[in-house]
């Protein structure tokens, strides 16, 4: 305690030298927070499908139109339904479109209406504004949908759908989806880029006002439901498949509608050329803070060591241990460190509050996740590392007293 | 009490620039004495006073206080000698430039074991007692040099320590302070606190009650 009272006596002594490098390694910290949300965002789209990007394998993508002009009627087939016309599949990875519509007060009403299968579920969790995301091991049919729809659905409530029978099934809205963000298991058609982003498609309430609904494809099935097509899908072979029975097999999903059809190696290539692009575009970025952090917090720290260690020194004249200034230096250095973390949130927080058009350039986003963690961490630790060690490689080769009488034993 | 024996100092042991500075020192110290160092540039005066404060190590020989051996202890043990018993007064006065007085002063306070309440309080009496009570919110940096050595001595006896030791506490100053300074660590004597002063300073060293003379690192 009486370490962390000197320690803050020894922020208010140089105070502002030590806001400067506050506000340097708080700007830092936003810095490479931005940043690494840059590099990594887009890796939560690739990342949870890795295991079937990384194996042998099929991408196909379905056009199926919701009023369905002229498609040969096997495109009406769901995910699983299109394993006994290929070689040897082991599993999928899909979402269904849904063909029938929801019914509101008797009447049809248009919404996008998709099915996941278990493998989708498990494996990827969207934004969920409200509730919670599927739980396909549940008894009662579930459904998320966008928040805020035209149609008022709500978290709680419940969504009729139309069963192709001639009645209609009940889901609970388990869950709102965010607004505004990009949802892995919705192609984009995007298929030009062949990578992890055909695979992902960005929702807004701006380009389209029907709501989105995802049903889970395994409760539906229980409720006897199979009015779903195939939409996309991950197919994964196993490791002795060869390139003829793949080849065979594109062949057959193409006649049975698949619009693109792609071998899963390519799209893994191609998604790894992305990361490795947006890496080695930001990569120097962040190394380049990394480093000015290092010689600014070096330099302020071999500035200030000589007098600090003098003052240290006496302090152990005074009665203080020799390792207690080396803790209360570094206690001082998690001062500043602390209140940095606490001035970049703060900072962060009032960005949006800025006139849009200051930032309008910047992609001021910051994720919370593992990999920004990491990176602040590691700068943190740098910082750290750095002004606290300073004068511990001085202490270490100096006795108090030599410090104070200018004594030299080299 | 303090007792020396045999004290053999030698500094960068096992290298090239190896020096033996004290080469066997033995002496004793009553409580309540004022003695004085004296002896040659470079006799070993500092390099002595350092090993009485603790904030040296020696090779051999051994060093009581109070009939506690002084050695091998925990750097925590040592910490709380240098805090309870010791009173150090250094060359260059050794503040805090950037603290006031007082805050140089509440240093040893602010490290004791013990608790002490009232720190503030304590410290501006080791303040009046040293004559610069009114100095106690002035920034060290601003102070002359015999207003420094009194906030060093002021430090010094803060925590009520049985021994002050002070390094050439008149060698920066002029006559008339110089003066004062005495009259002071007289006092402070007066009070029961052994009081051990090296100078080279005749003068200084009349005033105290004993003197012992160091030459190339023995006592002659
Ligand atoms: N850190 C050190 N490394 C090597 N030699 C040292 C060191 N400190 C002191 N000495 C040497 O030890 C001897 C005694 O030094 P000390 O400082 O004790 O002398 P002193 O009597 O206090 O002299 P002065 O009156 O000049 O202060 C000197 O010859 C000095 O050069
Ligand atoms: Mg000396």
């Amino acid at each position: 305690m009486m370490l962390f009272i000197t320690a803050l006596k020894e922020f208010k002594r140089h105070i502002f030298m030590n806001i400067v490098t506050l506000i340097e390694l708080a700007v830092s910290i936003i810095l490479v927070g931005v940043i690494t949300t840059a590099v990594t965002i887009k890796y939560k789209y690739y990342g949870p499908f890795r295991d079937v990007y990384d194996s042998n394998g099929i991408y196909c993508r379905f056009i199926y139109a919701a009023d369905d002009f002229g498609q040969p009627e096997q495109t009406l087939l769901y995910g699983e339904q299109l394993f006994p016309y290929l070689s040897s599949p082991e599993k999928i990875v899909c979402s269904n479109v849904i063909k029938s519509f929801p019914v509101k007060d008797g009447e049809f009403i248009n919404a996008n209406c998709y099915s996941f299968n278990d493998e989708l579920i498990d494996r990827y969790t969207p934004q969920i504004g409200r509730g919670r995301w599927l739980k396909p091991k549940k008894d009662e049919l579930e459904v998320v949908v966008t928040e805020n729809n035209k149609y008022g659905w709500k978290k709680g409530g419940y969504v009729e759908l139309d069963d192709g029978k001639g009645g209609t099934i009940k889901a609970k809205i388990v869950g709102e989806l965010k607004d505004k963000q990009y949802i892995a298991g919705i192609p984009s058609d995007n298929d030009g880029n062949n990578d992890f982003s055909m695979f992902v498609s960005y929702i807004d309430s701006k380009d389209t006002d029907l709501p989105m609904l995802i049903f889970s494809s395994s409760q539906l099935r229980r409720y006897g439901f199979d009015g779903d097509a195939c939409k996309c899908a991950l197919i994964e072979y196993p490791d002795s498949v060869s390139g003829e029975q793949l080849d065979n097999d594109m062949q057959t999903l193409n006649l049975l509608g698949s619009l693109y059809t792609t071998e899963l190696k390519n799209v893994r290539a191609r998604s790894i050329d992305y990361f490795m692009l947006q890496l080695s575009n930001y990569l120097p970025l962040i190394l380049v803070i990394l480093i000015m952090t290092f010689i600014s917090s070096i330099s302020i720290a071999a500035l200030s060591a000589r007098q600090r260690l003098r003052d240290y020194a006496i302090y152990y004249i005074c009665g203080s241990r020799w390792k207690s200034c080396v803790l209360v230096n570094l206690f001082f250095s998690l001062i500043i460190s602390g209140l940095a973390a606490i001035g970049a949130a703060a900072i962060y927080h009032y960005i949006p509050k800025l006139p849009k058009s200051v930032f309008a350039t910047l992609p001021m986003t910051i994720a919370s996740d593992m990999w920004v963690a990491i990176s602040v961490i590691l700068l943190i630790a740098v910082y750290i590392l750095v002004s606290a060690a300073m004068p511990l490689i001085i202490i270490g080769r100096n006795t108090p007293k030599e410090i104070l009488t200018g004594g030299n034993n080299k | 009490m303090i007792k020396i024996n045999d004290i053999v100092k030698i500094y960068n042991p096992k290298k090239s620039n190896e020096f033996e500075a004290l080469h066997g020192v033995t002496c004793e110290i009553a409580d309540g004495e004022m003695v004085a160092i004296i002896g040659k540039s470079g006799a070993g005066k500092s390099t002595l006073l350092h090993i009485l404060a603790c904030i040296d190590n020696f090779q051999s020989g051994e060093y009581y206080i109070d009939d506690t051996l002084v050695k091998d202890l925990s750097e925590k043990k040592y910490a709380q000698i240098r805090n309870e018993k010791i009173g150090m007064v250094m060359q260059d006065f050794a503040l805090v430039e950037d603290f006031t007085a007082l805050e140089n002063v509440m240093i040893p306070l602010n490290f004791s074991k013990q608790k002490i309440k009232d720190k503030k309080q304590k410290a501006l009496e080791a303040l009046k007692s040293v004559g610069i009570e009114e100095l106690a919110k002035k920034p060290c940096s601003k102070l002359s040099g015999g207003q420094k050595q009194r906030v060093a001595i002021a430090r010094a006896i803060v925590n009520e320590p049985s021994m002050v030791l002070a390094d050439e506490p008149t060698g920066a100053l002029d006559t008339k302070t110089s003066a004062e300074i005495m009259e002071l660590f007289k006092k402070l004597n007066s009070q029961g606190r052994t009081i051990i002063i090296v100078t080279h300073d005749m003068n200084v060293a009349e005033q105290c009650g004993r003197i012992i003379e160091i030459g190339d690192g023995r006592i002659i």
